[in-house]
C-alpha cells in the first residue's frame, strides 16, 4: 500500500510554510513526516522539539521535519525505511516546482503513494502571479493540478473580490474542491486520510472561524454488504463539490472481496485490499465536507443502495 | 636571486593589442620580467644573470588558456566511465572515435565488456544518443552479458538503459520497476524520476571516495591537455562540500598540478531560500579561508535563474518550443532577486547561470533593479551560458555593464537537433550569439561547462570562429567570432570575467608566466583547422609542463 503522501504546493508567500507549522504541531495524533525545503522559515515551539539534527527536527508528538535537500528521492527513502515509518508524509514544493515532476514521485516512489494534492493560493495576489511573464504559466499548472486548493488571505480580500477570485479559480482549476482559509488554518482532517485519523477526530468540528475559513464535519456511513461496486462507483461519481473526502471499506458482491474506496477531492479509486482478513460483513463509508444537508444526501443514496442476501 | 629565463619563440602571440606579436620572453621565478626581442628586452639581461631557453624556437606562444566555467566534480563522476560517443573526445588517457551506427556502438560496448578482467565490475558507458546508435534495450545489453552489471547512460545524462544484472546491482524492486510510469521495465529504461531511482542504485559506486579520486586525477590530465594554466569551478561544491574538497586537496593541490583553479561558491547552499540571506552570505565570505596557493576562491558567486540546456529546460520567451513543453526555473525569481542583491550589495562578482531568452530577461531585469538601487560600475555581473538571447538583451547587457561567458559548443553539438526537433531554424542556429556581443562590444569568455562540452578552450575557438553544426551547416555566419575574439576570449576576456586580468590572461612584464605552447599558429593556419592545433604543453608559473599523452 505504501504511506500516504499530501504534496503541499503553490507560489512563495501563499502560506505553505504556515500550513506546515499547523500539521507540525496541531493535535491530530498522527506521525507526520514533513519534508521541507528550506527548514529556516519552519517555526516550531522550542518545548515541542525533542531532538534537532542538521537535516531532521523531531518533536515530541511523533512528528518529524526533514530537509530535501534537492534530492527528494533520498528524503523519502529516509522515511520509508525507519523502524518505524510515519502514518502520513507531506512534502513541501518549492514555488516554482513542475506538478507533473512532483506527482511523479508521489505516485511512483517505491514505498508510497498519492494521497492529495493541496496547492495554497494567496487570494490577494494570485491574479497577478498568474500573469507573470516569468511565473504565471507554472502558477496556472500548480492550480490545475490541485486536488483542494487552499484559498488563503480570506480576511485581506473584500466580499466582491472574493466573488470574482472563486469564479477565476473554478476556471483555472475545475477539478479542485476550494477551501477558503485564513492563516492557512486547514482542518488536518481534509489534509489527511481519514482511515488513520483516530476516531474522536472523526467528528471534529471545524477549526476556522466559519466566516473566512472552511468548517468541516465528517459523517460515519453504514452500507449495504455485500455491495454492487458499479451502483457504489455510480453515486460516488456524482458528489457535489462541497464534499472533499471519502474513505473506506466495502464488499464486492460479484468476487466477495474486501475492496478499499478513496476519494480524494475528484480523484477516486477501489482497489482490492486482501492484506487484512476481512471477517467483519459490514461496510463502512467517512465521508467529509463542508455542507451537512449534503453529506446527509449522500448518507440517504449510500444507505438505499440494494441490498443482497 | 633567481636566474632570468628567455623563451624564444617562432612567435608569441601576447594578446596583449599594445605589443600583440614578441619573438621572447623573460621569466624570473613566476613572474614574467619582459616580453619583446632579444634587442629590446637587453637592459634586463645585462643587469641580471640570465640563460636563453630555445625549447620553443619553433612553437607559438600563448597566454595560458583559461576555462571560467567548467565543473570538475561531474568530471570526476563521469571520466571513469566508458565513453562511446557520437562526437570525437580526445582526452589524455584515450581518444575516443566517433561512432556511429546501431552495429557500431553494440560492437564497441562488446569490446569493452570483453577487456574488462574483473567479471563483476560494473559497466557504466556514456555517450549513448538514439539519433546516432539506434534504439537499446534491455535486451540488447543481455546480449552483451547476462552476469556483468552493464548501464548505458545517454548523453545528456537524462536517461539510461541497464540489463538485467544491472538492475539487480542497483537493487531496484522488480515490482515498483513495473508500475512506475518513467521506468520502462522490458525496455530497462530509467528516465526522470526512474533515473533519479537507479542514480540512487549506482551512487555507492559513483561516489565512492576512490572513484571520485580516480576521477579527478582524470580530470587533471585532461584539463592540462587541453591546454589550460586557470580553470573556474563555477559553483562549490557540486554535491558534498566536504568530500569534494578533501578530493580536490588530495588531487589538485600539488606541486605538479600545472594550473591554478578558481573557485566560485555557491550563492546558496541547496535547498536554501528566502529568509536565510545572512546566512549564506556568512557561509560564502568564509570560504576564503580554505584557500591554498593553487587553489582559491574570491569573490564570485553563482546564481541560477533557468534550467539545464541539454535537457530542453530552459525558459524560452514566446513563441516557446514546437512541442509546447516549458522550461524550468531552478529557483523562485524572488529568490533570486533577493540573493543577487544581498551579494550586489557587499561588491560580490555575481556569475548568473542562463541558459534559455527567459532566464536571460530574469537576470538582466534583476541586474537593472540593482543598478538602480546602489549603481556599481566595474560589477562584472556575467550571464553564464548564453544558449538563447535575442539581439535586444545584448544591447542591454551592454547598457547594464553585464558579462557573458558562453558554452559555444551548443551550436556544434545541439545545432542541428534543435533547429529539427525543439525551436526551429532560426533561434537554434543564433543560439550563442556571440557576433552580436562583440559588435555591442560586451567582454565575452568561452567556456566547456565541462563535461557539457570537451575541455579543450581550442574547440570552443573552432566553433565560435566556425559555428559548424555537426552536420557541417553553418550556423548564423552573422554570429561567428574572428580568430582574435576567439582567442581572447580564453585568455585575456575569460580572465576578466573572473577578475584575474591583471595577473594572467596575457603575456606581459608583471604577470603570470602561464603559456600555452602551440605546435601552429592560430592566426595563421585556416580557420577550420583550430582545433586541430597540437598542443606541445604548457608553462604554469615558470614551470614548464610538457604534454606527455598515452595517445600520443
Amino acid at each position: 500500500m505504501g504511506i500516504p503522501v499530501t504534496v503541499i504546493g503553490g507560489y512563495l508567500g501563499a502560506g505553505k510554510t504556515t500550513l506546515i507549522n499547523h500539521v507540525l504541531t496541531a493535535s491530530h495524533g498522527l506521525r507526520i513526516a514533513v519534508l521541507v525545503n528550506d527548514f529556516g522559515s519552519v517555526n516550531i515551539d522550542a518545548s515541542l522539539i525533542a531532538d534537532a539534527a542538521d537535516d531532521t527536527i523531531s518533536l515530541t508528538n511523533g512528528c518529524v521535519c526533514c530537509s530535501i535537500h534537492d534530492d527528494l528521492g533520498s528524503a523519502l527513502d529516509l522515511q520509508t525505511r525507519r523502524a518505524a515509518p510515519p502514518d502520513h508524509i507531506v512534502i513541501e514544493t518549492s514555488g516554482v516546482a513542475e506538478p507533473k515532476r512532483i506527482l511523479t514521485y508521489a505516485t511512483a516512489w517505491p514505498g508510497i503513494r498519492l494521497d492529495a494534492i493541496v496547492t495554497l493560493v494567496d487570494a490577494e495576489t494570485i491574479r497577478a502571479r498568474a500573469d507573470d511573464k516569468f511565473v504565471g504559466r507554472v502558477v496556472r499548472r500548480q492550480l490545475a493540478a490541485a486536488d483542494f486548493l487552499v484559498v488563503n488571505k480570506q480576511d485581506l480580500v473584500t466580499d466582491a473580490d472574493r466573488h470574482d477570485l472563486s469564479q477565476w479559480l473554478s476556471d483555472q482549476a475545475p477539478m479542485a474542491r476550494p477551501i477558503h482559509a485564513t492563516h492557512a488554518n486547514v482542518d488536518p482532517a481534509v489534509l489527511f486520510e481519514t482511515a488513520r485519523l483516530p476516531k474522536r477526530s472523526l467528528a471534529i468540528k471545524g477549526i476556522g472561524d466559519g466566516q473566512h475559513g472552511a468548517t468541516f464535519v465528517s459523517v460515519k456511513i453504514e452500507l449495504p454488504s455485500p455491495i454492487d461496486m458499479d451502483a457504489l462507483a455510480d453515486v460516488l461519481s456524482q458528489l457535489p463539490g462541497t464534499i472533499h473526502r471519502v474513505k473506506g471499506f466495502v464488499r464486492d458482491r460479484v468476487t466477495g472481496q474486501r475492496m478499499l474506496v478513496q476519494r480524494v477531492a475528484n480523484r477516486q479509486s477501489i482497489t482490492v485490499n486482501a492484506d487484512l482478513a476481512f471477517k467483519n460483513v459490514s461496510s463502512t463509508l467517512v465521508a467529509i465536507g463542508t455542507s451537512d444537508p449534503d453529506l446527509r444526501a449522500i448518507e440517504c443514496a449510500l444507505s438505499a443502495l440494494p441490498r443482497f442476501a | 636571486m633567481t636566474k632570468i629565463t628567455v623563451y624564444t619563440a617562432k612567435c608569441i602571440r601576447t594578446m596583449n593589442p599594445s605589443l600583440p606579436i614578441a619573438t621572447a620572453v623573460a621569466v624570473r621565478g613566476d613572474q614574467i620580467i619582459e616580453v619583446g626581442t632579444m634587442e629590446t628586452m637587453r637592459p634586463w639581461l645585462e643587469a641580471h644573470p640570465h640563460r636563453i631557453d630555445t625549447t620553443f624556437k619553433d612553437h607559438v606562444i600563448l597566454p595560458g588558456f583559461i576555462d571560467p566555467h567548467l565543473h570538475p566534480s561531474l568530471a570526476a563522476i563521469l571520466l571513469p566511465c566508458h565513453f562511446i560517443t557520437a562526437m570525437e573526445w580526445k582526452l589524455p588517457d584515450r581518444v575516443c572515435a566517433p561512432v556511429h551506427g546501431h552495429n557500431a556502438y553494440i560492437d564497441r560496448l562488446k569490446e569493452i565488456e570483453e577487456s574488462l578482467s574483473d567479471p563483476s565490475e560494473p559497466l557504466i558507458t556514456w555517450g549513448y544518443h538514439s539519433i546516432w546508435h539506434g534504439e537499446i534495450d534491455r535486451n540488447v545489453i543481455n546480449g552483451i552479458s547476462s552476469t556483468r552489471p552493464i548501464i548505458v547512460w545517454q548523453r545528456s545524462f537524462h536517461e539510461l538503459f541497464a540489463n538485467d544484472a544491472a538492475i539487480a546491482w542497483m537493487g531496484i524492486d522488480r515490482g515498483a520497476m513495473q508500475k512506475h510510469p518513467q521506468i520502462e521495465a522490458d525496455k530497462g529504461r530509467f528516465y526522470e524520476t526512474g533515473l533519479a531511482l537507479a542514480m540512487a542504485g549506482m551512487k555507492k559506486l559513483l561516489l565512492s571516495p576512490e572513484r571520485f579520486r580516480h576521477g579527478l586525477e582524470l580530470t587533471k590530465r585532461a584539463v592540462h591537455f587541453g591546454g589550460h594554466t586557470t580553470i573556474c569551478d563555477m559553483g562549490m561544491p557540486m554535491l558534498d562540500m566536504d568530500l569534494e574538497w578533501a578530493a580536490m586537496l588530495a588531487v589538485m593541490d600539488r606541486e605538479d598540478t600545472p594550473f591554478r583553479i578558481q573557485f566560485v561558491a555557491r550563492a546558496v547552499e541547496r535547498g536554501g531560500g528566502l529568509g536565510r540571506e545572512a546566512e549564506n552570505l556568512k557561509r560564502v565570505r568564509a570560504m576564503p579561508k580554505l584557500n591554498t596557493h593553487r587553489l582559491q576562491f574570491r569573490n564570485g558567486v553563482k546564481l541560477f535563474t533557468d534550467g539545464g540546456f541539454f535537457a530542453e529546460l530552459m525558459q524560452v520567451q514566446a513563441p516557446g518550443f514546437i512541442d509546447g513543453h516549458d522550461g524550468e526555473w531552478l529557483m523562485p525569481p524572488e529568490v533570486f532577486e533577493a540573493l543577487a542583491r544581498i551579494y550586489w550589495n557587499e561588491g560580490f562578482r555575481v556569475h548568473v547561470h542562463c541558459t534559455g531568452d527567459l532566464g536571460v530577461e530574469l537576470a538582466l531585469d534583476v541586474l537593472e533593479k540593482l543598478q538602480f538601487e546602489r549603481p556599481r560600475f566595474n560589477h562584472r555581473f556575467t550571464i553564464e551560458h548564453f544558449g538563447l538571447s535575442t539581439p535586444e538583451q545584448v544591447r542591454r547587457m551592454a547598457d547594464l555593464g553585464a558579462l557573458a561567458s558562453v558554452n559555444a559548443y551548443y551550436v556544434h553539438e545541439l545545432g542541428d537537433a534543435y533547429w529539427k526537433r525543439s525551436i526551429g531554424h532560426e533561434r537554434a542556429s543564433q543560439m550563442a550569439r556571440l557576433g552580436t556581443l562583440a559588435r555591442h562590444n560586451v567582454p565575452t569568455a568561452l567556456h566547456t561547462d565541462f563535461t557539457m562540452a570537451p575541455a579543450r578552450p581550442l574547440t570552443s575557438a573552432w566553433v565560435a570562429v566556425n559555428r559548424l553544426s555537426e552536420s557541417g551547416a553553418v550556423m548564423a555566419p552573422e554570429e561567428r567570432l574572428t580568430v582574435d575574439q576567439a582567442l581572447r576570449a580564453i585568455t585575456i576576456d575569460a580572465a576578466y570575467v573572473i577578475g584575474m586580468e591583471h595577473e594572467i590572461g596575457s603575456i606581459r612584464a608583471g604577470k603570470k608566466a602561464d603559456f600555452t605552447v602551440l605546435e601552429a599558429d592560430p592566426y595563421e593556419v585556416p580557420a577550420l583547422d583550430l582545433k586541430d592545433i597540437p598542443i606541445w604543453g604548457t608553462v604554469f608559473e615558470g614551470r614548464l609542463a610538457p604534454i606527455i599523452s598515452k595517445s600520443a
